[in-house]
């Protein structure tokens, strides 16, 4: 293995506010390597997303060290290694489908070449394509976020943040965008940090799956997903599937702050 | 985005109810003209041949378009007054803090009292009617286009941020598209106040066009002759709603994607 492309060194997070200071994350050290997939999971207040956001500069770690690929988190940001995608689609409605995508490489001020084909190859990619003109409102929540990952995929980053993005979803829903984001991701080669809520969905894309426990959020434990790759819906009937599932949902109700609930019934169904 | 005939119409009922209120209540009290005339006696003022043997509707369509003039050249000059305090108090906390009182209070002050001070300063043409216009249009750009640069979804400026947009493109490309909106719903607002600071910029002693000269003359002849202030706000009336439905039309082109409802 080559040098980690993040890499987390004792970050915490606190935040202050009239009410009081939170702590919303304690001691937090995780390195990830290029081309994994590493899902976040864990209950609410878990400060899932500050991780998240800490490491694509949107948040400041309180303390700590944040390095991605050997530099600073606010100078990957600049250099435009990060993509991002939001639990809402976040897309801007005045623009059609192909203008938002195309945001991206008009605010990097890439060439006029680059600009016209690169969206449409995009939203070829997530199976939109003939969508282009439309605008946000006129596609369902499911095609929407599909825009906003084609949209993050725009400058090619090395590094795909996700934060539950499929969490508004149905979950027939979430599973075929599962599949595509696997698929997508495959054609990218990017590294994925994915905060999600769902366990079975977390074990079908990751590489790695970091349990947290919440208030203040701290890593209670990585569990390493040995499910074979390619992934596919053959996948989510294997023994392996279930055991990893299991071990998860475990790992989350061992936690003494969560008094027996931290599957949220939507999570492993 | 043309209205559907029934659209159209109902307007029309309208008005048709309120002429049959209108005379049924001048019957009803027994109402001299002086206090109500009848409708037919306002029509027909418009025929009516003036002092300089022109007919009324003619001396009417003259005035209110020098009116109308005033109104969209204040419109113009207070949105843009409007929209540059804006962008400032939105970026600017400081500037906000400072000026807002100011302008609040630039509001408080009866229009009326303001209007014959300007004429003086500026003289009697167009351009202190238009100043005056711009005094009313002005305020409701600003407070509701302060808000709108500033009610941005976070997330959206997150996404900016990720990106590493520039402060410019964030403006540009964000802030601004996104509180069109806002502006619209404030010059729509402004458009009816223009016409009114028009008007009342053309009342102090001096003006020679506009309707607000056609209203103090009527006013003054209003026991011979009570028709003619009716109709001369009639006139003013069709001004202003003429234009808010110019610029409700420009914000149906601009803005088209605000209002739209899901179809897949």
């Amino acid at each position: 293995m080559g040098p980690p492309i993040i890499e987390l060194a004792d970050v915490a997070k606190i935040f202050e506010s009239r009410a009081g200071a939170t702590e919303a994350l304690r001691a937090v050290s995780l390195t990830v390597q290029a081309g994994e997939f590493v899902s976040v999971i864990g209950p609410s207040g878990c400060g899932k997303s500050s991780l998240l956001r800490i490491v694509g500069d949107l948040v400041e770690p309180t303390s700590g060290i944040v390095r991605v690929k050997g530099k600073s988190a606010r100078q990957a940001r600049l250099d435009r290694d990060y993509g991002i995608v939001f639990q809402t689609p976040v897309l801007y409605e005045w623009r059609t489908v192909l203008d938002n995508v195309r945001l991206p490489l008009e605010l990097a001020g890439r060439a006029r070449a680059e600009r016209d084909e690169r969206p449409r190859a995009l939203l070829r990619l997530v199976g939109l394509e003939e969508f282009a003109g439309h605008h946000p409102w006129q596609l369902s929540g499911g095609m929407q976020q599909r825009v906003s990952i084609a949209r993050a995929l725009a400058l090619n980053p090395s590094i795909l943040l996700m934060d539950e993005p499929f969490g508004a979803l149905d979950e027939m829903t979430r599973e075929r965008l599962n599949q595509e984001l696997l698929q997508v991701c495959a054609e990218t080669a990017a590294t994925v940090v994915f905060v999600t809520h769902s366990i079975a969905e977390a074990v079908f894309l990751s590489t790695r799956i970091v349990v947290m426990s919440p208030r203040p959020g701290c890593i209670d434990r990585i569990v390493t997903v040995d499910l074979p790759r390619p992934r596919a819906e053959k996948t989510r009937a294997l023994p392996r599937f279930f055991e990893l599932v299991t071990e998860v949902r475990q790992s989350l109700r061992e936690d003494p702050g969560l008094g027996g609930e931290p599957a949220r019934g939507r999570g492993a169904r | 985005m043309a209205a559907r005939p029934g659209q159209m119409l109902r307007p029309f009922i309208v008005a048709v109810a309120v002429a049959v209120i209108w005379e049924a209540i001048k019957i009803l009290f027994a109402l001299p003209s002086y206090q109500l005339p009848h409708l037919h006696e306002i029509a027909a003022d418009f025929l009516r041949e003036g002092a300089g043997g022109e007919r009324w509707w003619w001396i009417m369509a003259q005035n209110a378009g020098y009116t109308a003039l005033e109104s969209v050249i204040g419109f113009a000059l207070g949105g843009a007054t409007g929209l540059v305090l804006a962008v400032g108090f939105a970026h600017s906390r400081w500037l906000e803090r400072g000026l807002l009182p100011y302008v609040v209070a630039s509001q408080t002050v009866p229009i009326l009292a303001i209007a014959p001070m300007v004429v003086v300063w500026l003289g009697t043409s167009w351009f202190s009617k238009a100043v005056i216009a711009a005094y009313l249009t002005f305020f409701p750009v600003t407070v509701n286009m302060s808000r709108g640069l500033r009610a941005v979804d976070p997330d959206a400026l997150s996404l900016m941020r990720a990106l590493a947009a520039s402060s410019r493109q964030v403006f540009f490309k964000l802030r601004f598209p996104a509180s069109l909106p806002y502006l619209f719903t404030a010059l729509r607002i402004s458009a009816t106040a223009s016409v009114i600071g028009a008007i009342v910029g053309e009342l102090p002693v001096g003006s020679r066009f506009g309707m607000g000269v056609v209203i103090i003359n009527a006013a003054q002849y209003y026991n011979w002759r009570p028709a003619n202030l009716w109709a001369a706000i009639l006139v003013s009336a069709l001004i202003g709603i003429v234009f808010y439905q110019l610029v409700a039309a420009v914000e149906r082109q601009v803005i088209a994607w605000s209002r739209a409802v899901p179809a897949v």
